[in-house]
């Protein structure tokens, strides 16, 4: 698995990853020109930028291997016409049907008369959709396919309750995966620890008398014992339950302003004494606790712009459980494959793969 | 011929951008590609002659760069223009908690939320100026959300319009077809009331079921980050006549995907059936979902009553229940067939055969047990 580069900003690729470098990337992208360009230098580099963006860390015999040349596809019938028809006025006349009404008159469009085609060349990548690891980002339990590729890798996702240590598993339709709550919404959310960056001033005295304390004890470590932390607990937990960082949580618009303005070290004010903690003081602090992430939970940066489920998943984000409906189709107007590359360039990455069938 | 330098007393022309797409929207796309810019505060807007231009090649900065550039500058390093980017840009792209599930993609960029009336108006006496002034943090009090759910783009990417997000059923929509089910009414039939895929209601009820074992195990559901992941996407809300999703989409099959030229009579009808036979597969009104609707919709037609359609379908649906069981039954018989030994990965069914007759016995030889090969499963049941 290739690392390196993967957010370069000089020469930049969209990757399917929540990162800030990656949104700037999406945010500046621009479909490759094929100008001047012969028809096989088009398609080697539309399945270039393709490739960059679905599944980029696998080889490309990998994928060669997974490539399907039949493309799923549905139509959408309508029972009340077929109950009045038994399709034989589709191939009456000449073949094709009778002319009631000629589409091509003046004043009149194409659209009116027809649907939108269906785009086919956008489901080129759909076998890789039902990789265990790309399926767990599309149902926003994780905030990169590489994220959710390694949550599979250390054996934290379960299909039908079975532990799936292989991110390369293909779904099933119905097969059922999830993951422990807690992890998603550390994925997906904003780290735990940003709720101890505000502390009331007495806090802040106290952990710095705890810190110097435990510093003075044993000069070798500079982390308190676990004794001491608890002590420590007991101290910042009245304060937070004090309604400083209820006062954080309780805010309805989490617009951040406060947050991000609150500066870690701790601020002088007028006569009192100037504190100086390390920069390491959230160490000192006691964990996170598990629960309360279930109340105080925020959405990590940039999550809006890629907050939606394609319509082939069924996700339970109460018990971070979700269901593989089917195999991902395409139908009038649009596929279901979520990417950011227009029609043609996919055609010209499909008719890449095409070739060598 | 030697390189010609620009007079000195000219700003550098490498990277100026005429003044005129300064308030186009288009101006990502006019640029050359991967071109790093910044949009400086237009009171430098009028800095045209740049004293740096007589420093061309002076590597270090002069003490009045920030003066000195021009309005759009090819920056030294990309990462200035990340860094731009993410004061400039990325605060009005970050919408954590939009209201009335108004989706914030991408394309917001080239369709802004839209402000209410009497926050443009205080805005507009503001700049004296007349254009906009950029605000770095949108303020969420000053949106108008319901002409922003109007005017709401479906797609996240912008370079990418066939690719449309389509919503996702609620919480009380999940709540409402668990219910139904739990009446015990069939899948089939909540699928075609709720209009929501066969699959989907199946899921639903699957998970549903989970989510009731956890609440009475006393386990914590992530209830904070189940409302406000919905807040974000498109969400359909539940109704007294829900319209989801399409209900009776046909696979296309891939055998129609080839010409198929056939001689037909000229006088005698071509139906769907015709062409399945023709095609070698069933015909669409068996092969769609929700096949039955057509036999609904053929008896209304027919001007059949509502009690007898109701009495007809309630016929069908106990035979169609009656040869599920069967079916099940049939299935079990053959896998509980002969002596079954279950072991940690297989189920073995034993049966009485007869060896030595055939010519290969134990088939290709697995690679699996190879160094460096992975077996994945296949399936999980």
């Amino acid at each position: 698995m290739a690392r390196n580069r993967l957010y370069a900003l000089k020469r930049p690729y969209p990757r399917q990853s929540w990162n800030k470098h990656n949104v700037y990337n999406i945010y500046r992208y621009r479909l490759p020109s094929t100008n001047n360009r012969t028809f096989f230098q088009q398609k080697f580099k539309a399945k270039q930028e393709t490739r960059r963006f679905h599944g980029e860390y696998l080889t490309e015999r990998k994928w060669n291997s997974m490539f399907r040349h039949t493309l799923r596809g549905v139509v959408r019938m309508n029972p009340a016409e077929m109950a009045a028809n038994d399709g034989s006025s589709a191939v009456a006349g000449r073949g094709s049907g009778l002319d009631i009404n000629p589409i091509f008159k003046r004043g009149m469009k194409r659209t009116d008369a027809h649907e939108p085609p269906i785009p086919f060349a956008q489901m080129t990548f759909a076998p890789l959709e039902r990789r265990l690891d790309t399926a767990v980002y599309r149902a926003l339990f994780a905030s990169s396919v590489r994220q959710a590729r390694m949550m599979c890798l250390h054996g934290k996702v379960s299909v039908n309750g079975v532990k799936m240590p292989h991110a390369g598993y293909m779904l099933n339709p119905g097969d059922m995966f999830s993951i422990d709550p807690v992890l998603v919404m550390k994925a997906i959310g904003t780290a735990g620890s940003r709720v101890y960056t505000k502390l009331s001033e007495k806090a802040k005295e106290d952990l710095q008398i705890a810190i110097e304390e435990a510093q003075s004890k044993k000069k070798s470590s500079t982390y308190l014992k676990r004794d001491d932390k608890k002590v420590l607990a007991g101290n910042t937990k009245a304060e937070i339950e004090g309604g400083v960082i209820a006062s954080a949580s309780s805010a309805e618009t989490p617009d951040e302003n406060a947050k991000e303005g609150e500066s870690e070290t701790a601020p002088t004010e007028g006569d009192s004494k100037v504190l100086k903690l390390p920069h390491d003081w959230r160490t000192y602090l006691p964990k996170y606790p598990r629960w309360k992430l279930y109340d105080t939970w925020e959405p990590k940066r940039f999550m809006n712009l890629f907050a939606f489920i394609p319509r082939y998943l069924e996700v339970n984000h109460n018990i971070c459980h979700a269901v593989y409906l089917r195999h991902p189709v395409a139908r009038s107007g649009s596929a279901e494959v979520p990417n950011p590359f227009n029609h043609e360039t996919m055609m010209l990455a499909y008719n890449w793969y095409l070739r060598r069938r | 011929m030697p390189p010609r330098l620009r007079p000195s007393h000219l700003p550098s022309a490498a990277n100026v951008i005429p003044e005129s797409f300064s308030s186009s929207p288009l101006l990502p796309f006019l640029l050359p590609l991967h071109h790093i810019y910044t949009i400086l505060p237009s009171s430098s807007r009028h800095a045209q002659i740049s004293p740096s231009s007589s420093r061309q090649f002076s590597t270090s900065k002069p003490s009045n760069a920030r003066a000195a550039r021009g309005r759009f500058e090819k920056t030294p390093g990309t990462r200035n223009g990340l860094i731009d980017w993410l004061k400039k840009v990325a605060p009005r792209l970050n919408v954590p908690s939009p209201r009335n599930n108004v989706p914030v993609y991408m394309t917001y960029h080239n369709n802004p939320l839209p402000v209410l009336q009497s926050a443009g108006d205080k805005k507009k006496k503001d700049s004296p100026l007349g254009f906009k002034k950029r605000t770095r943090k949108l303020d969420l009090n000053t949106v108008d959300w319901e002409k922003a759910a109007q005017n709401a783009t479906m797609s996240p990417f912008p370079t990418n319009p066939s690719f449309k997000v389509h919503p996702c059923i609620s919480t009380e929509f999940r709540e409402q077809i668990y219910q139904r089910v739990k009446q015990g009414r069939s899948i089939r039939r909540v699928s075609a009331e709720v209009n929501c895929e066969l699959e989907r209601v199946a899921a639903v009820v699957r998970l549903k079921e989970i989510e009731k074992k956890w609440i009475e195990q006393n386990r914590p559901l992530a209830t904070t980050m189940q409302t406000r992941v919905h807040a974000m996407m498109p969400i359909s809300q539940w109704k007294s006549f829900p319209q989801h999703e399409s209900i009776t989409d046909l696979r296309i099959h891939p055998a129609t995907n080839n010409q198929l030229f056939l001689a037909v009579p000229e006088s005698m009808p071509f139906n769907r059936k015709d062409a399945g036979d023709a095609l070698g597969i069933l015909p669409a009104d068996e092969r769609m979902p929700h096949s039955e609707l057509i036999g609904v919709e053929r008896m209304r037609l027919q001007g059949i009553s509502v009690e007898e359609m109701i009495s007809r379908e309630a016929q069908r649906e106990k035979e169609e229940a009656n040869t599920l069981m069967a079916k099940r039954q049939r299935m079990e018989a053959r896998n509980n067939a002969g002596k079954v030994v279950e072991t940690e990965r297989f189920r073995f069914r034993l049966k009485p055969a007869v060896t030595g007759l055939a010519g290969h016995r134990y088939g290709v030889p697995a690679e699996d047990r190879k160094r460096g090969i992975t077996k994945i499963p296949t399936r999980v049941v």
